[in-house]
């Protein structure tokens, strides 16, 4: 699991309960990346990612003094962070892109460019990964939570379904259906 | 697509968490049906697409600067919030030291015991509601004070 590589030692965390500030960046320059990219999954853009690990900090500026030193620290921040998200108003608003009209792209930019394998890998390469991208935005802010703790957290999905309180048939059946209709819209663009 | 075979069994095999026997199956399935083949491999380019896009994240150039910004505002503000609840309590004490001494006068009133006894819970409750102001106030000071 990925929390496994974030080794943050019990010293470090004694001192930030008693509001050590050296203590503090420690604990967050060895977190920042870790949370960032959790964030930024999630939201799929930077300005939201930096507000919520913002928030994910102040929290656990807040709280720390009731974190428990006897239970691992990865999955209390995770915690955090991952109710964070879930509960975090998009402040942004940005157009909503209609799949008609990436597809109207996808089009003339055949037309647009000469066929070379290269170029033609890397369009699709794009296009895959648009899509993906616009799909995770379409997803409800818990079925998104499933889709990145199974892919960036790589947890099980037993441990989804208790973090995120819902039943474990759910947890399976929104991650194969989300999927599934990824899958339909890849073969689209993917060449034979 | 007109194939029968369980869809399930396809997404637990790209999971890994298919059992040796539904694996056998599968394999054996995918050596005649061509749609349950391609199903596969959509699949499997599905799960690494997203896999992909989702741990291929790259970081924006303040991360650091923020993070320290943050952890000096945090401390600055745990300062803050203790200096600011000291002055709140040392002018509540003030403001009840105040009440009470002006009732003093009464003592030397006499046959005033019962006059005193009722001032002074007078005191008490100008004190109290001076305290739930004055907490009011600060709570309501704090986010004016440390904005931005």
């Amino acid at each position: 699991m990925r929390g496994d590589s974030l080794n943050v030692s019990i010293e470090t965390i004694k001192k930030c309960k008693k509001n050590d500030k050296n203590a503090f960046m420690e604990l967050f320059k060895q977190y920042e990346r870790y949370l960032y990219k959790l964030c930024y999954s999630y939201v799929q853009n930077e300005q939201d990612a930096l507000d919520i690990v913002q928030e994910v900090y102040i929290k656990v500026f807040k709280n720390i003094a009731r974190f428990d030193l006897n239970m691992p620290f990865h999955p209390w921040i995770r915690r955090i962070a991952v109710n964070t998200c879930i509960n975090h108003r998009r402040t942004i608003k940005y157009e909503a892109i209609s799949m008609n009209s990436s597809d109207d792209e996808h089009q003339a930019l055949e037309e647009q460019i000469a066929a070379d394998t290269d170029v033609e890998q890397q369009i699709e390469s794009i296009d895959l990964e648009r899509i993906i991208k616009m799909h995770i935005d379409t997803l409800a802010p818990k079925h998104r939570m499933v889709m990145i703790l199974r892919y960036y957290e790589d947890m099980s999905y037993e441990e989804i379904a208790e973090m995120l309180e819902l039943p474990l048939g759910t947890v399976k059946t929104n991650l194969y259906r989300a999927r599934n209709i990824l899958k339909e819209k890849l073969a689209d663009v993917v060449q034979v | 697509m007109s194939c029968k075979f369980d869809k399930e069994i396809l997404q637990r095999y790209i999971d890994n968490e298919a059992d040796p026997l539904e694996i056998i199956f599968l394999r054996e399935h995918m050596k005649y049906c061509m749609d349950c083949k391609r199903e596969v491999e959509l699949l499997t380019l599905t799960d690494q697409k997203l896999y992909q896009v989702i741990n291929e994240v790259s970081l924006p150039f303040n991360l650091d600067a923020l993070t320290e910004k943050l952890v000096d505002n945090c401390i600055e503000e745990t300062v803050n919030r203790s200096v600011l609840g000291k002055l709140a309590h040392d002018g509540y004490k003030m403001s009840k030291s105040v009440a009470r001494n002006a009732s003093r006068f009464v003592r030397y009133i006499p046959g005033s015991k019962l006059a005193a006894k009722g001032i002074n819970a007078s005191a008490e409750y100008i004190g109290n509601s001076t305290k739930r102001y004055i907490k009011g106030k600060v709570k309501s000071l704090i986010p004016i004070l440390f904005r931005g």
